[in-house]
């Protein structure tokens, strides 16, 4: 296998490939730090061009794009607190707090260093370990998914902020919201009040960008007096060197190296794994850290658990592509097809018989890691010029950039309609000390939790306690059990104590 | 300042992306025509549309404007299409699955009449698989067992009333066999729809030919019988439904729809463009790397195959979902 590996490295290591990762790294980093535009859209309008060169080429460039998008996510979240995608979004709760309280340098940089470890974890997993991980994703049924967002979502305790119950009055709107749309069994419109454009449901980028770009301008605009006053804005452009932050991250590694595994893990199911390993590396960090009460106030393990968790899907995702063919989410259904319109059919006979390209592949996937830092470190100071830039022109530009995005993922006004109108219903929820997470995890997750639960229960004739029969589930269930009945314990503790 | 400018220059750029209609009149067409593909970018209707479109503007002197009008399984494209003015500048392309089956299946007040067929681009046909520890070997052991069958039979499809279950339903009226004769597993898509078989959750289903043939080679699934025309040259063994004595046609189809009411001479205009596309060389490369059928891409005979497919999938369909 390792000699597989060297000389797939001597393969890969022509100038042609090595452009290609790197120019895929850097359009990704880009697109991803842009608010609203995604990764998995520059690779949707980018990937025709890939079916015609060669497989070691195309192929490594979406590669690369996917994971300087993932990255370039955060790069906005921490800077301007506006997520470039969903799966970002954890990242804003202690990346934009550490940025407020000039320690955005740490915050990016650091966010750059889980990625690479997180990357490095999924890659390996990838190389190593698709055939195990292959066999217990293909375990995952319905039910099991049903119970796994379940747990996802008690992540809602560790993301609510100092109450609890607003925390779940947002996660209970972000579920009612998520209803509305078609039927995912039926098939019959619901909630759309006869609204066309309603019927796909709310647009979870025009959701994002709404909750968090427009609200957070709402915010600062309140600061804006006239423009002369506006001047006294932070230019904490400091970046520390790269082995200050290392030394720094390093008494972080428990969480990195824990939310690398989550990532690794729950991006091996075909599906869901940017949108929920992110929140589910946060809470866990949280439950674990002994200073659970900075979270959220700017907490390095905030940033770092889900950097590296939504870097660790990226490598890990292409496990259930490559091995069954199964492709969970757009972005591997665009490398499968970029694969396919190769020759490559993935599928059990897709190592054995394209051993070279495979083995290319895996090396391309291991050299983005390393593009993905360079370029990263590169761009960084780069970035942090955002931060020099004068509030007033800073926030209309947000606005831009937030209207473009939006409106590009399905070039549909009515988006940008959903995007301001979830602006204000972020500023109200912001005025009345609503955390917004809960809302946006709950939207997000709600789609997956109903739909596995429903289809679920037909194939068990509606009966709710063959859950209990299939193992992976139970456990799951089990465990959700668990993290509600300690966190209530504590939460229980800590009252009678704030009492005496 | 410069580097402010710089910044600033970013959304310009992005919006350059954007469409951009002229306005001018003169012999049609005078300018980009926009088609609304159904789904989002990266599947199999947006993987056709970029091929048609690579090629579109040698053949029609204008370019096609890609648009994303996703949602509603496939059906917000189709009552944007519906709602459109028939000036020949909007179109759509949606699979079967989105344009026809669909819009019964949720009840919408669309039917044969609301669109205008251009042209079929491809059609991949289903293929009945087994998995291989599910004992069945041939399409007689599945006729012999679903007559025999009391409702607890299985058969894993897509969703309710998708294209796969549309493709059993027109087996089973064939073989006068009753659709409530068997429990319908809905998956939410092809590839959970796999993988059930493959963990052996499941033991009937209906997949294309570039899905499993890997698993057929492993020995992990076998293929019962094709609904095409004829014999697929990756299954050279399998026989048709059509010879085994079912005259069934199904699988999945991607087409080109304009609004209603569209005029004859636009039309002719759009389809000669269509048969001159498909014998392009490289849309027939496309087609080859992609596995997929250029005899498939029909333009003449589409309109009397859409037109059957609305009557069948109406009665077929309102039937199931009535159960």
């Amino acid at each position: 296998m390792l000699e597989d590996l060297l000389s797939a490295a001597i393969l890969v290591f022509n100038w042609q490939t090595l452009i290609a990762i790197s120019l895929g790294t850097i359009v990704g980093l880009m697109i991803g730090a842009i608010p609203g535009l995604s990764a998995t859209m520059g690779m949707a309008l980018l990937s025709p061009f890939t079916f015609f060169v060669d497989p070691l080429v195309g192929i490594p460039f979406l590669i690369g794009l996917f994971k300087g998008g993932t990255f370039g996510g955060s790069v906005s979240a921490i800077l301007i607190g506006t997520p470039g995608t969903a799966a970002n979004a954890a990242t804003l709760l202690d990346g934009y707090e550490m940025r407020k309280k000039g320690k955005a340098g740490d915050a990016i940089l650091g966010a750059l260093h889980a990625s690479l470890v997180g990357d490095f974890f999924g890659t390996v997993a990838l190389i190593f370990g698709a055939p195990a991980l292959a066999l217990i994703a293909i375990k995952f049924g319905p039910l099991e998914f049903f119970s796994l967002i379940l747990f996802s979502l008690t992540m809602i305790c560790y993301v609510s902020g100092p109450s609890l119950a607003k925390g779940v009055l947002a996660a209970t709107m972000g579920l009612l919201f998520a209803l509305i749309g078609t039927d995912p069994l039926g098939g019959t419109p619901r909630l759309t009040f006869g609204l066309l454009e309603l019927q796909g449901g709310l647009n979870v980028i025009a959701l994002v960008t709404g909750l968090f770009g427009i609200t957070e301008v709402l915010i600062q605009i309140e600061k804006f007096g006239p423009i002369e006053k506006a001047k006294n804005f932070s230019k904490d452009v400091y970046l520390s060197s790269i082995k200050e932050n290392i030394s720094l991250v390093s008494k972080h590694l428990r969480t990195i190296i824990r939310s690398s595994m989550i990532g690794t893990f729950i991006g091996a199911l075909p599906g869901i794994g940017s949108e929920t390993s992110p929140w589910v590396a946060y809470g866990l960090a949280k439950r674990a850290s002994k200073k659970p009460e900075n979270f959220g106030k700017g907490s390095l393990d905030g940033v770092l658990a889900p950097e590296a968790a939504n870097n660790a899907v990226c490598g890990a995702a292409m496990i259930p592509m490559l091995v069954f063919g199964i492709p969970g989410d757009i972005v591997t259904a665009i490398l499968m097809s970029a694969l396919i319109a190769q020759g490559l059919q993935p599928g059990p006979f897709l190592i054995v018989e394209h051993r070279e390209v495979i083995y290319g592949l895996f090396m391309s996937v291991l050299f983005a890691t390393f593009a993905l830092y360079i370029f990263g470190r590169l761009t960084l100071r780069w970035w942090m010029k955002i931060l020099t830039i004068p509030p007033a022109l800073l926030y209309s530009l947000i606005v831009a950039f937030c209207v473009v995005g939006t409106y590009s993922v399905k070039t549909s006004s009515f988006d940008l309609a959903v995007m301001f109108v979830f602006g204000v219903i972020g500023y109200i929820f912001r005025k009345l000390d609503i955390a917004l997470a809960p809302m946006l995890l709950a939207f997000v997750l709600a789609k997956i939790l109903e739909e596995s639960l429903r289809r679920g229960l037909v194939m068990v004739d509606g009966n709710l306690m063959a859950i209990l029969q299939r193992p992976i589930a139970a456990t799951i269930l089990f465990l959700t059990l668990l993290v509600l009945i300690t966190f209530a314990i504590i939460e229980f503790k800590k009252r009678k104590n704030s009492k005496t | 300042m410069k580097k402010l400018s710089l910044i600033a220059f970013v959304p310009f750029l992005l919006s350059t992306f954007l469409p951009i209609f002229s306005a001018n009149a003169g012999d049609y067409p005078d300018r980009p025509i926009s088609i609304a593909a159904c789904y989002p970018p990266g599947g199999g209707v947006d993987r056709n549309l970029r091929m048609v479109e690579r090629v579109a503007s040698k053949y029609l002197g204008q370019s096609l404007l890609p648009q994303y009008k996703t949602g509603g399984s496939g059906t917000v494209a189709m009552q944007y299409i519906k709602a459109a003015s028939p000036d020949g500048y909007e179109l759509a392309i949606c699979d079967n699955g989105g344009a026809i089956i669909a819009p019964i299946a949720q009840g919408l007040d669309l039917g044969a009449k609301d669109f205008t067929p251009i042209a079929q681009v491809s059609f991949v046909p289903w293929i009945m698989t087994a998995g291989a520890n599910s004992g069945y070997k041939s399409m007689d052991d599945f006729i012999s067992a679903a007559k025999a069958s009391d409702g607890k039979m299985a058969i894993e499809i897509s969703d309710i009333a998708t294209s796969d279950h549309y493709g059993w339903l027109l087996l089973l009226k064939e073989a006068g066999i009753s659709p409530s004769n068997f429990k319908w597993n809905p998956h939410g898509g092809g590839g959970p729809k796999m993988r059930a078989i493959l963990a052996g959750e499941g033991d009937l289903f209906y997949d294309d030919a570039g899905e499993i043939e890997g698993y057929v080679k492993a020995g992990e699934l076998i293929p019962l019988a094709v609904a095409s025309n004829s014999r697929l040259a990756q299954f050279p063994d399998v026989p048709t439904m059509k010879e085994l004595g079912y005259n069934v046609v199904a699988g999945s189809s991607v087409a080109i729809y304009g609004p209603p009411g569209l005029p004859a001479d636009m039309v002719s205009v759009l389809q000669n463009a269509m048969n001159e596309i498909k014998e392009d060389p490289a849309l027939l490369k496309a087609f080859e790397l992609t596995l997929q059928d250029p005899t498939t891409f029909v333009v003449d005979e589409f309109a009397e195959a859409y037109e059957n497919d609305w009557s069948n999938a109406g009665e077929l369909l309102k039937a199931a979902l009535a159960n």
